[in-house]
């Protein structure tokens, strides 16, 4: 797999000496500017359905999503923007499921996250400088 | 994907008319306020921020509690249920079940400090959508008090060594790694300008450093037999993501007045460095040297969390309005390599003072280390390697490793700006040892970011060292007075070992013979030059 | 799809087989009661407060503090975080006090969850069992929309005036009642706005927007007074004691519990109006925990279980009381021209002796609770009397 915002990939694909060059090397202290958002949801019976059924399929056209099990967590990263729609996890679920159930479980997010209706929406925008705090009402 | 449009649109055509949705109360909170002539706040910020910023979540105090409401009851019934039917206490590696007596209550202090570090934000914004976000950090660091807590008791129920887990809250008081949590987690959340509390508590604590201590902590828990504290820590960190979002909120509010928009540069570096030259050595010590079972070198962990993806994601992003890379960053970097093996030895060195039991790294820690640390071996393994042919471990042998340092002119000083003690002549990090005198009383720092903050506030840093505290006590003395003897009266909390065997005793602590000395009046102190 | 399989040590035989070996026959220790070291105050700890006493990482110059030394980062200029200056009332152990509903977090929003699911249950069951069709459209728009709006600001400056409360408290538990009974606070505003944005779905008519609120709130006569000393005690008022005593042990024990028992909760009814008694009453329990709470705080702990410093406490309490009173006072006799604009008058209710009566049963209470505990002397009559000539 060879996608740039996979778990190990960039500098830490490097071990040892060669990941402490790296790492410490000029060019790498400086400030970054990245595209991507990251997300980490905690391991459980309703998460697991979005993993599967809402996470996945979206990797089929967005090939920078990545994702990573780590243990007691999902940590997913990728380029622009996640949205969960948690109408839609309702029905794969068979039970209500409100975007704050969801966050019940989203343990973390890098970018700036937001709900929007029953959507939950991690975006890489600048949320009220770049754009608007959007709401359905 | 979308195959249930046609249900959204007939739900949309024909609204339920008997219910009301919280986020259609939230759009009514800005009209909540009113002015007056009085307005203002108690601690006002030299920032000016907007009235009219907007919460990302848009929770109703209601819908607030059903959320947090869902959160306790997964995670207490996985911890009474659950994880007891397992005795998951008990298949727990003993490294990491002492780590977590260190672990779970220093975050139980950055938490406790988040409340006041909230409350005084909420006094501070005058936006109503923000006041509402920043109440509920409020409550919802409260929570996050009861559950590193809940961590901490319920090792002490099911532990087998509860000695620790159930005190730490007292024994802390001569930990000398504590003034640093307390200056970063403490102190840094609250003390001072209402944006300057929340550049330190969100933009940098929470939605940097959370991301490792918090989330990715979990998976060396995990590895190291702990379910536990994944289902705790998991859990807390699901609040923290609005947390991060009312500190980026509070961002936005400022951006717009380029007058006081100068300070915010300043106020980022200074909370970078602060709570980083916490954090990086003390989450890097608590999972490479509090685990058995590794997961990633720590830099590793450092450079996904904290350098791609929260300098790429959010400073980096914010670039184009005129944030800067801290100037600090390439000293972070370095300490982010090493400084943690060099607190560390200082920890191993002061392990009486600590309150639980750790060991010198086995054969295996010590591969590990050389090996994703280059040259690890020839600073700190030979010295852990001549500590243990010394005695480190054995009860009889008097040894200690404080005094052992101290014999070969290793002084240990504690860092006036962020309180943790730093050994200059043994250090790999980006230690630079500095030296000033001040109104009759002398100060150590380790490095000029941190001197630079207390040379321009010294007022603001006032305060004694644990050596300035207990300088003339007897070690074992102190041990007792803090409540570190276990229930005989006699054996100690803290161990140099993980045997139930060869345990330490305050006896055996006397024959060490140490009395806590003041290093700033004994090692041929020299002014800076 | 994951590109790494982790190893988890609790199920991983290898991984166990090696902890176990460490585990030995007999605990290391087996006293395990949480913080031992801790006083037990007036009575035996509970689980609520092992989990959040000494939490606090103070200074030892807060008495009661496990503390050995001092705050290590202070304010521009010097000024340490929790300091007792931040109040003129003083304690010998801030940390012995005691919350009497023994709410830590998860008893806590539990309770708040059951309530909103109490009152969404109500909502649906109001509207679609025909209940809107009793609704007096002359109180729907003269009093539901502006006055009762109007108590939004009240709740919402109340709520307000918590975040310096919060802040200043000089421990634990304290820290924890009070931010609880600031969330409350906020609650009860909003829960008013639920009810009108429900209002504006079941009557066309009727407008949730808080214009026509906010003008009775900050111009209206009716609200003057009240409005004042919201305003004073958010702003103006920097002791954190003596915001707590103000707020609710005298201005909501009086005011507060007039306006929502006393006129909404009683009055609405006679106009068909069965939902706003089953909102008000939540706000009616927020007010009877904190009211507890600040008992607890004020007369127990600073007063009654105070070895050293409880007459001085008390001489606080009674000047905060005689400063306070007389703006309630005003406050009170303000809000009684409301019943100029009762669309349905019933006799023995909204009749001047039906009010009388309802102020003295507010007042009685009041000095009952809080006035008498503190000596605090005052004249009944005149008060209620005063306040009548509002009516």
């Amino acid at each position: 797999m060879n996608n740039i915002n996979g778990y190990n990939s960039g500098t830490n694909a490097l071990s040892g000496q060669s990941f402490i060059d790296e790492f410490l090397d000029e060019r790498n202290s400086a400030l970054p500017t990245s595209e991507s958002v990251v997300l980490a949801l905690m391991k459980t019976e309703e998460i697991e359905a979005v993993i599967d059924e809402m996470i996945r399929p979206q990797m089929e056209d967005n090939p920078t999503i990545a994702l990573e099990d780590r243990g007691g967590y999902w940590w997913i990263k990728a380029n622009g923007k996640i949205v969960i729609d948690c109408d839609e996890a309702t029905e794969i679920l068979g039970k209500k499921y409100t975007v704050y159930d969801l966050l019940v479980n989203v343990s973390t997010t890098v970018g700036r996250a937001m709900t929007l209706g029953n959507q939950f929406i991690i975006t890489n925008e600048l949320l009220g400088l770049e754009t608007k705090v959007d709401s359905v009402y | 994907m979308g195959n249930n449009t046609a249900v959204k649109q007939a739900l949309k055509a024909n609204p339920v008319p008997s219910s009301v949705d919280p986020q259609e109360v939230h759009k009514w909170l800005q009209d909540f306020t009113w002015d007056f002539k009085s307005k203002t706040a108690k601690y006002p910020t030299k920032y000016d921020m907007d009235v009219n910023t907007r919460e990302q979540f848009k929770l109703t105090a209601k819908e607030y509690a059903r959320m947090e409401s869902s959160k306790e009851e997964r995670q207490y019934g996985t911890l009474l249920d659950g994880l007891d039917r397992l005795d998951a206490g008990n298949k727990v590696h003993p490294k990491w079940g002492e780590v977590m007596k260190l672990v779970a209550n220093f975050l139980e202090t950055g938490e406790y400090g988040a409340i006041s570090g909230s409350a005084l934000l909420w006094d501070t914004a005058q936006s109503p959508e923000q006041r509402n976000g920043y109440l509920a950090q409020v409550i919802d660091e409260i929570r996050h008090v009861n559950q590193t807590a809940y961590v901490n008791y319920y090792y002490g129920k099911h532990y087998y060594d509860p000695a620790g887990h159930t005190n730490m809250r007292q024994l802390r008081a001569i930990n000398p790694l504590y003034p640093g949590v307390k200056r970063a987690f403490g102190e840094g959340f609250l003390a001072g300008d209402a944006v300057e509390s929340s550049i330190n508590l969100q933009l940098v604590a929470e939605a940097c450093f959370t991301n490792p201590l918090i989330v990715s902590l979990t998976e060396w828990a995990a590895a190291n037999g702990d379910e536990i504290t994944p289902t705790v820590f998991l859990s807390i960190e699901t609040d923290e993501l609005r947390h991060m979002a009312n500190g980026y909120q509070t961002i936005v509010s400022i951006m717009n007045n380029p007058e006081t928009m100068k300070y915010l540069q300043t106020d980022l570096d200074n909370a970078f460095w602060t709570q980083h030259k916490f954090l990086t050595p003390f989450v890097g010590v608590a999972l490479e040297y509090g685990s058995k079972y590794k997961v990633e070198p720590w830099v590793k962990s450092w450079n996904r969390w904290v350098y791609e993806d929260w300098a790429g994601i959010w400073l980096g992003r914010l670039q184009q309005f005129g944030v800067k890379s801290p100037k600090c960053l390439p000293d972070a970097k370095k300490d982010a390599v090493w400084a943690h093996h060099d607190l560390a030895l200082l920890a191993l060195a002061l392990w009486p003072l600590t309150g639980i039991r750790m060991e010198l790294p086995d054969q295996q820690a010590m591969e590990w280390f050389e090996a994703n640390y280059p040259g690890w071996y020839n600073h700190y393994g030979k010295i852990y390697d001549e500590w243990r042919a010394a005695g480190f471990e054995d009860p009889k042998s008097g040894f200690c490793g404080a005094l052992w340092l101290m014999e070969r002119g290793h002084g240990i000083f504690v860092d006036h700006a962020s309180g943790l003690p730093f050994c200059p002549s043994l250090a790999k990090s980006s230690v630079n040892a500095r030296f000033a005198e001040y109104n009759g009383k002398r100060y150590s720092f380790s490095e000029p970011h941190g001197e630079r903050q207390w040379l321009l506030e010294p007022e603001r840093y006032e305060f004694q060292n644990f050596f300035e505290q207990f300088e003339g006590w007897e070690l074992s003395d102190l041990v007792k007075a803090a409540g570190g003897v276990r229930s005989d009266g006699k054996t100690l909390m803290a161990q140099p070992h993980l045997r139930d065997t060869d345990m330490w005793t305050l006896d055996d602590l006397k024959r060490i013979n140490l009395t806590i000395p003041d290093p700033m009046k004994i090692l041929n102190w020299q002014p800076i030059q | 799809m994951s590109s790494n399989v982790f190893i988890r040590g609790m199920v991983d035989p290898e991984r166990q087989a090696q902890i176990q070996a460490l585990v030995p026959k007999a605990p290391l220790e087996t006293k395990r009661d949480h913080i031992p070291f801790a006083k037990r105050g007036w009575r035996r700890l509970t689980e609520y407060e092992a989990v959040m006493l000494h939490a606090q990482n103070s200074l030892d110059a807060i008495p009661g503090s496990q503390e050995v030394g001092e705050t290590v980062q202070k304010w521009p200029g010097g000024r340490g975080s929790y300091s007792i200056e931040s109040t003129a009332a003083i304690s010998s152990n801030w940390f012995n006090f005691r919350d009497p509903s023994k709410r830590w977090f998860q008893p806590y929003v539990k309770q708040k969850t059951e309530e909103g699911q109490t009152a969404e249950r109500a909502m649906k069951a109001w509207v679609e069992g025909g209940d809107t069709g009793m609704m007096n459209t002359a109180w729907l728009n003269q009093i539901l929309s502006k006055h009762y709006g109007a108590m939004i600001f009240n709740e919402y400056g109340l709520f307000s005036a918590h975040s310096t409360t919060t802040y200043g408290a000089l421990s634990d538990l304290l820290k924890t009642w009070i931010s609880q009974a600031a969330f409350d606070k906020n609650d009860a505003g909003q829960m008013i706005q639920m009810q009108r944005v429900l209002l504006g779905k079941a009557f066309p008519g009727f407008d949730p927007s808080l214009v026509e609120a906010k003008q009775a709130w900050t111009q209206g006569e009716v609200w003057k007074p009240a409005r004042e000393f919201v305003e004073h005690i958010w702003a103006d008022t920097y002791d954190w004691v003596e915001q707590l005593w103000a707020m609710h042990a005298v201005y909501d024990h009086i005011f507060g519990q007039f306006v929502r028992r006393e006129f909404f909760q009683r009055i609405a009814g006679l106009h068909g109006d069965t939902l706003t008694p089953v909102i008000q009453f939540q706000a009616l329990t927020y007010h009877q925990q904190a009211a507890d709470g600040v008992s607890a705080f004020c007369l127990k702990h600073l007063i009654d279980d105070e070895p050293v410093y409880g007459q001085h406490n008390r001489r606080y309490l009674h000047a905060w009381t005689g400063k306070y009173l007389p703006q309630v006072e005003k406050a009170l006799k303000a809000f009684l021209a409301i019943y100029k604009e009762v669309p349905v008058k019933v006799d023995g209710v909204t009749c001047r002796a039906g009010v009388q009566a309802g102020v003295e049963r507010v007042v009685n209470g009041w000095a009952d609770r809080f006035a008498e505990p503190i000596g605090y002397k005052f004249n009944r009559n005149a008060f209620v009397k005063n306040v009548m000539a509002g009516y």
